[in-house]
This record gives C-alpha cells, structure tokens and sequence, in this order.
C-alpha cells in the first residue's frame, strides 16, 4: 500500500484523531477512553473504600470535609486492530474494495507513524484470522474478498482475536443481517477507541430506479426477481436508513465513531470531507 | 361432476405450461446485490450442480394460474351432481305430413299437432336433471339429426324451430334404429308422433315411449294432379286439360272450393274456380280445360273441413312438347315404307325431318350409321338385298321366336304372338339381340357404333308383324325411348320422393362445377353429366335446375299421399317404454375424460410436491410477503 500514491499522500496529510497528549509527562503515549493512572487530571469523585489513597485530594478536605478522589485519564497504548470486512458483499463493485484496501492500509501507515504496532485483520472464512503487521501491509493490494461470512458471525462465533485497549477501527459495508446494538458492544468491549466505518457503491448509497431486475447477493449467491421502481427504491432506502441509524445510534452509546463513506468518492475525498469531520482523522 | 364439453380441460394443460415459465425462465437481467434482505423480498437458494430453483410463489403465478384453471373450468362446463341423474333422452319426431295437420275445433284451427308435441317435448326437457342431453331425430325415407347427438337441452329450441314436417307416408323402423343405436344402453328413447302404433306390427323397440299428440280430423285433399297438352295442337283455340282428385278424407258430406291462379311472374291471374260437392270417404275427379300459354298454376282446395293445408295445395307446370324428328329413307313404294307411315300418322310429337337432322332414322339396314352421331336407327331388313340372298333367307314362326331381353324398354308390352318372321338373313356385324330364333336374331341393336342402331332382320313384305297389335307398340316405343333419349326433362310435374331423371345436352353436360337446384325452400347441388339424376325430393314446390345463369330444367314437385293425407284415424295418448330404462347415468364425453382429469391432476400434484421439496431442501422461511430481517439477534 505504500506504493499506492492516494495513501501515501492521505499518510502525509492526516495523522489518527486520537486525544493529544498531555504537554508534559511521558512522551510518546497517547489517551484512552478510560480512567487511569496518566498524569492528566480528568475529574473528581467521592471516594469509595478501596481507592488509591494516593489520589485523596487533601486541599479539598480541607476545604469541603469530603474525601474527594483525583481521577486521572488513562494512558493506552497506541496498538490499533484494523477489521477489515473481508466478504463477497466488499468487492460488489470493485471500488468498495478498494476503498477498503486503502483505509486499512492508510490507517496502519498512520497509526505505526505514531509509534504504534498496527494489525489488520480481514475478516474472512480461514481459521485462525491472519493478522497482518506493519510490514505486510503490501499484501492487502491484492487480498481477495471472497469470504462468506460475515462480521456478526465471526463475533458471535468469538474467531476475531482482539485485544484489550487497542483502536480498533472497523471497515464494512454493514450490508448483512445484524443486531446492531449488539455488534457495536461486542466491537467496543475493552477497546480504547472503536471507529466503525461503513464503506457502500454509489448505487447502494443511492439507487437509481432499473426496471425488471434478477437482484442476485453476491454474497449468499440467493436471489429475487424484483421491478426495481421508485416505490421498491423507496422501501430499500428506509430500510438502509433504518439500519444507517441503528448503527449510529449504537456507535455513541458506545462512545464510538460511525461514518459512512461513498466507495465511489476516493480515498481524498473520504478523508477530506467526512473522516476528518468526524474527528477520525485530523490534519497533521 | 361432469363436463359437457371435457376436452375443455385440456386448457389445463396451460397450468404446468405457466409453472414451467415461472420455473423455468429467467426474465429479468442479473444484477449483484451486498444486501439482498434490505429489497424486502424472498431469497432462492442455488443448490450446487444441476441448476433447478424452488418455483416461486408469487402474486402474479397464482392469479395465472387461477385465470387458466378458471377458462379451462368455462371451457370445459362443469355440472357438478349430473353425472349420477343426468338422462339422454332422444326423441323420435314423427315427420309425416299430418303433424302438420292443426286441430279443428269450433272456433276454427287450432293449433298443430306439430306444436303440441314440440309443447310436450319442451315439458318433459324442463324436467331433465341438470347435466342431461337430448337428441333429436326425425323420421322419414331417410331419418334426419335433427339436434344432437347429445346437444344441451337449452339449445333444443332453434332445432324445433326449423322442424318441418311433410314427409309422405314411411316406414319408422329406420328412425327408431337410429335412435335406439344413439341412445346406447342407458338413453331414454320416446317417440313422439300423431298415432300409437301398434307395438307387434310396427316392430317398435321396447325401450321406446309413445306420446300421440293427434286426433282424428277431416281432410280435404288434392292426391292427384295432371296437366295435358291440347290434342290437335294444330287446331286454334285448343285447350290444354288440368285434371284432379279431389278426396273428402272425413265423416262428414262438406262442400270445397277448387281455385285456380296463374303465376306469372310478380303477377298472379286466376284461371278457374269451381265449388264442388265432396261426399264423405269419397273421391271426386276434376277436368278443367286451360289455355296454353299460363306457365304455371297453383291450385288449392279450401273447406271448412279441412285440417291439413299441404295436401291441399298443387303447383303444376305447364308440359312442353317434345319433338322427335324422324326421318325416312326407305324407298318410296316399299311395303316396309308403307307400313311404317301408317303407325307413325297415329303417334304425336314428331315431324318428318332429312336425314342430317333427325333424332331417329328409319333407313334399309345396308343404310344404318357406322359413325358417332347420337342419332337413333331403325333399319329394316332384308339385311342383304340381293336376290340370292333373298332367296336364301328363311320365314320362321312365332312359336320359335324368343324374346332375349324382356325388360328391354323397347319390348314394353310386346307380345308377338302368332308373328311370323319372314326373310331373316345371318347378321354378318356385332349385335346384342333381343328377339332371337334358334341361332337367328330376328331384332337387335347393333354394337360397332356409337350411334343407337336396332335392326329389324325381317323382310316386312313376307312377315305378318305389321297387321298385329305389337307393331304400333314396337313402332310407339322405338318413339318414345328416341324422346327420352333428347335433351328435356320427360315429365315437368312429379310427386314427392319421386326421382327425378333427365338428359341435358352436351354443352351443359361438359362444364365443371355442380349443377345448382333450387327449390322446396332450400338449395342444393347436383351432380353434371349427360344424365342428370336428383333423388330425395321430400319438400312439395317449384324446382329449377341451372348451370350458373343458364335455367336447364323447372318442375313441380307436389305431395300427393291419400294415406297420409287420411286423418280419421289419429288418436292421442302415451305408452310407457315396455322395457323400463335405467337411467343410472351416461357418459357424455370420450373416455379418455377422467384420463386427462387423472393426468393433470398427477402433473399439479408432482408441481406442488416439487414446490415442497425444493423449499425445504432450501431451508427458506421467508415468504415473499413477510417483513424483511435486518435485525439479527446475536
């Protein structure tokens, strides 16, 4: 992916919208979600038996004869877990795929510019997942996604290895049966940061009305016939605004992020207009 | 359940047709999808190797489906509960002319016994369970469909309707055999007819029914009618003869009217009328003189007494003269010349015409045609003229004589007793002979011609055939059979069944297309040659006969029956069928029909066990109705 010229030119302009931080203490380490032991105050509490007494602010004893405890932002590590959504349902229109490749790639570059280890995982039908460091990151130009099954599988199924405090970054189209509320707690169990990124065609983001159509899933391989007119386009639409809300809804109980990106629109524009705006990447 | 018309269900062949395109063919172009489930419609599952899909039920197959089973439902007319009751009845309609008798009451004619029967016939259908069938026959020289076999009872109406009946006097037999074949063994036979037969005598079969709807009835009948030509057509002002019989077929003395009315053209002109005294049972002849010229009468007697219109009506044609043109070339003083003119004065219709342009040539036999003239010959012996030969030639008496072909129309009433046959030579040609001696033909026809040749091997100056009362027959027949064989119809009036048969000349005799006949109220063809023959004139009325715009013949046709015109003898009544039927039931269709049931029935039913296995073979629940699953509880 480092001979691909959009990633490296989007690997130049943007770094990961992570907290900054904090402008003295240990170099290098970046702010999770959490509370932790990091030297950046982050709120206070009253205290319970079993705190660290060594957070007990006295100055507000004295002040307030209430025992309050400091509590102090969590310091995480900067490992990212990439999730690519390696299915059938990806390379529908070659763009998707793409797309795909090219996030994973670029949010690998990035986050290993941080100082990171980045793992991309493309969720396919092998067992063990292969995880892909760093240096390998070359071979997701020509990873084929032809997998059957599908990420609320492999979560359900407990096949993705993932680790405790790490960013984790997910890349689907989201365009298979799910339980929305569901998925996103599984994805953000123990994570630091969990980004969930929704790459879709332009026709799935907006289709235009076909006539008589044999509508065949490349993933599952069923199929319907279907008069694809402006009443079935509607009903389709609702439908994916439905689930698009869905997952929204559950991405900020979970403190994540949910974007959807237009396949069709290249990696400039994504990260231009809408991972930027989201806060998943900012300008370096 | 039944079906009236069961290869209706053939129709239902286009169930499976329809299943199949909906199985079978892909209408729609392919298009890849990511999320099928968010198109809110049915998935079908591919199962690896051969390609074979569940069929999908949708909206559009089941109401195909229920429009084809529905037309094949229409098609086939259904009547469910029939089968078991529904009856065949076939009914014999009487088709003699007295059913068209009406019933004289006081009050003057009522209705006819036709009506009435049409009225009981009507009765009994109403009272046919449904899914029944009616066949109709009328009776006749030949018996006539009149409706059917096996037609709805709704339809019988229009049959009954054109139902005519004016046939002459017949036998039934053939109409009940017909009926009693098309009623199979479960049928319900009735007759339906103006007088009870008489079950031994009348051979009815036992199955049959009897409604008599008649009553006996006077009559006033015309059951002759002949119309002549004057005598002495030379003579001016002769008049031509019409003579009828006129018959009082009741119980009572009655007085009738006898109306006489030309028809020429648009305009009719009466000719005579006479009131005569009928007395009962009697018959009473008519003679009235007419002027030639009229062309065509129409004549009817009328009465108070007179139940019976058909028989009381004659048409006639005036008869035309046919001329036979004879020529004569035996020498002026011969005996045989002599005794020939002397017959030929007292025969009509014929001149004395040369050679070249007569019908028949009376000529020595050594002057007799060997050509193709159609002309007729009679050549008169000695066959060889020569002293010698005349010497040689042997008189024979009438004792040896034998007559070869006795139903020869020239030998008509020739008798030849006590002939002697003078001067009979050796015939030296072919021949057929007709009056033979030994190993002598004494008269014959001559064979190595086309030309019609018959050769008298007697020398008339030694034979006593001319004084006897066989020579003015044998002369009138050669005559007569020369005029039938001219172009013309021999006879211009005929009665009802009567065959008709005639010449037509060469030009018309050589055409192509069928000859048109017209008349009785209806058209039909004939067929051309140089005899023409029509057969099964069973309608009274004026006939002609053409070729395109050209007229070949015209003639009468009149019912003329004493035996069916005889009405006193009608009696009303029913007789149940001897032999009770047992109606359990018929089969109205071929029995292929609970076949073609069975066999589609076994193509939906594989078709829905095909749908059932396919569908669990896939594991599909969703319906193409059901609410699409998006949420998926982990």
């Amino acid at each position: 992916m480092r001979n691909d010229v959009d990633v490296r030119r989007a690997a130049d302009t943007y770094q990961l919208g992570l907290l900054k931080m904090p402008a003295s203490g240990r170099a290098g380490e970046l702010l999770g979600r959490g509370t932790g032991s990091s030297l950046e105050f982050q709120e206070y509490r009253e205290y319970t038996p079993g705190d660290d007494i060594r957070h007990l602010d006295w100055a507000a004893y004295g002040r307030s004869d209430t025992l309050m405890v400091r509590l102090y932002r969590e310091e995480i590590s900067p490992r990212a877990e990439i999730l690519v959504d390696a299915s059938r349902s990806m390379s529908v229109v070659e763009a998707k795929a793409g797309l795909a490749r090219q996030l994973a790639g670029l949010f690998a570059m990035l986050s290993g510019g941080l100082g990171g280890s980045p793992v991309v995982i493309p969720l396919e039908d092998r067992r063990p997942l292969e995880r892909i460091g760093l240096d390998g990151i070359e071979r997701l130009a020509g990873w084929p996604f032809e997998s059957r099954a599908t990420l609320a599988d492999l979560l359900a199924e407990g096949r993705i290895p993932l680790k405790p405090r790490s960013v984790r970054i997910v890349i689907s189209d989201f365009l298979f049966p799910l339980d929305p509320e569901a998925l996103v707690k599984r994805l953000a169990s123990d994570a630091a940061t969990l980004w969930v990124i929704q790459v879709l065609g332009a026709w799935e983001s907006n289709p235009t009305p076909l006539g008589g159509r044999r509508l065949v899933d490349h993933e599952t391989a069923a199929e319907a016939d279907l008069l694809l007119n402006p009443a079935a386009i509607d009903e389709y639409l609702g439908r994916l605004r439905t689930l698009q809300t869905s997952l929204s809804r559950a991405c900020r109980r979970a403190e994540a992020t949910f974007v959807t990106l237009e396949a069709e629109s290249g990696l400039e524009q994504v990260c231009r207009d809408t991972l930027c705006a989201s806060g998943i990447l900012r300008v370096a | 359940m039944s079906f009236a018309n069961p290869w209706g269900l053939l129709a239902l062949a286009a169930l499976p047709t329809i299943a199949a395109i909906h199985l079978f063919h892909r209408r729609y172009p392919r298009l890849p999808v990511a999320g099928l489930h968010l198109w809110g419609v049915a998935r079908m599952t591919h199962t690896p190797g051969r390609r074979r899909e569940r069929l999908p039920i949708t909206a559009t197959l089941i109401l195909e489906l229920l429009a084809a089973l529905v037309l094949a439902l229409a098609l086939a007319r259904p009547q469910v509960d029939s089968f078991d009751r529904a009856i065949h009845l076939v009914a014999v309609l009487d088709g003699s002319a007295s059913m068209s008798a009406h019933r004289l009451t006081a009050g003057g004619p009522a209705r006819t016994f036709r009506e009435l029967a049409i009225e009981d016939l009507e009765r009994r259908l109403k009272d046919l369970p449904q899914g029944s069938a009616v066949t109709l026959i009328e009776s006749g020289r030949r018996p006539t469909l009149l409706f059917g076999p096996q037609g709805h009872p709704d339809e019988v109406s229009a049959a009954l309707a054109h139902w005519s009946p004016q046939a002459v006097q017949h036998d039934f037999q053939p109409a009940w055999d017909l009926a009693d074949q098309l009623a199979e063994a479960s049928g319900r036979l009735i007759f339906l007819t103006d007088t009870i037969p008489d079950s031994e005598r009348a051979n009815l079969p036992t199955r049959f029914a009897v409604v008599s709807v008649g009553e006996p009835q006077p009559n006033l009948a015309i059951t002759a009618a002949r119309w002549t030509r004057p005598e002495d057509k030379a003579t001016a002002g002769a008049m031509g003869e019409i003579t009828l019989r006129l018959v009082n077929l009741g119980r009572r003395d009655t007085t009738g009217t006898v109306t006489a009315t030309a028809v020429n053209g648009q305009q009719d002109q009466p000719v005579f009328s006479r009131t005569v005294e009928l007395a009962a049972g009697r018959s009473q002849p008519l003679q009235v003189g007419v002027r030639p010229g009229l062309g065509e009468i129409d004549i009817r007697i009328s009465g108070s007494r007179d139940a019976l219109e058909l028989d009381s009506r004659v048409r006639l044609v005036e008869p035309v003269a046919r001329t036979v043109g004879v020529a004569m070339t035996l020498p002026a003083d011969s005996i045989a010349r002599q005794q020939l003119n002397r017959v030929l004065v007292t025969l009509p219709d014929w001149r004395a015409v040369g050679s070249g342009e007569a019908d028949l040539v009376i000529a020595r036999v050594a002057e007799v045609a060997t050509g193709s003239s159609d002309q007729w010959w009679l050549g008169v012996g000695p066959v060889d003229e020569d002293p010698a030969a005349r010497k040689r030639a042997v008189d024979l008496s009438d004792r040896s004589a034998y007559v070869l072909e006795k139903r020869h129309p020239l030998l008509d009433g020739v008798v030849l007793g006590g002939v002697i046959w003078g001067g009979v030579q050796d015939l030296a040609f072919d021949h057929t002979p007709l009056v033979t001696s030994g190993s002598r033909s004494l008269l014959a026809r001559k064979l190595d011609t086309r030309s019609t040749v018959f050769v008298l091997n007697i020398d008339l100056a030694r034979s006593n055939l001319p004084d006897t009362p066989d020579w003015p027959i044998l002369i009138s027949n050669l005559l007569e059979e020369c005029r039938d064989s001219r172009p013309g119809l021999r006879r211009v009036n005929y009665r009802v069944s009567e065959n008709v048969r005639f010449r037509i000349d060469d030009t018309a005799a050589d055409g192509d297309k069928l000859l048109q006949l017209e008349g009785g109220g209806r058209r039909r063809q004939v067929a051309r040659g140089r005899l023409v023959e029509i057969t099964g004139l069973t309608r009274s009325g004026l006939y002609t006969l053409t070729d395109g715009d050209r007229r070949l013949a015209r003639f009468a046709v009149n019912f003329q029956d004493p035996v069916e015109s005889s009405l006193v003898s009608l009696t009303a009544g029913e007789r149940a069928a001897a032999v009770p039927v047992v109606t359990t039931g018929f089969r109205i269709d071929s029995p292929y029909t609970w076949l073609i049931l069975l066999g589609i029935l076994m193509v939906i039913g594989l078709a829905v066990a095909d749908w059932q296995v396919l569908r669990q073979a896939a594991g599909v629940t969703a319906g193409p109705l059901s609410k699409p699953r998006f949420l998926k509880s982990s």
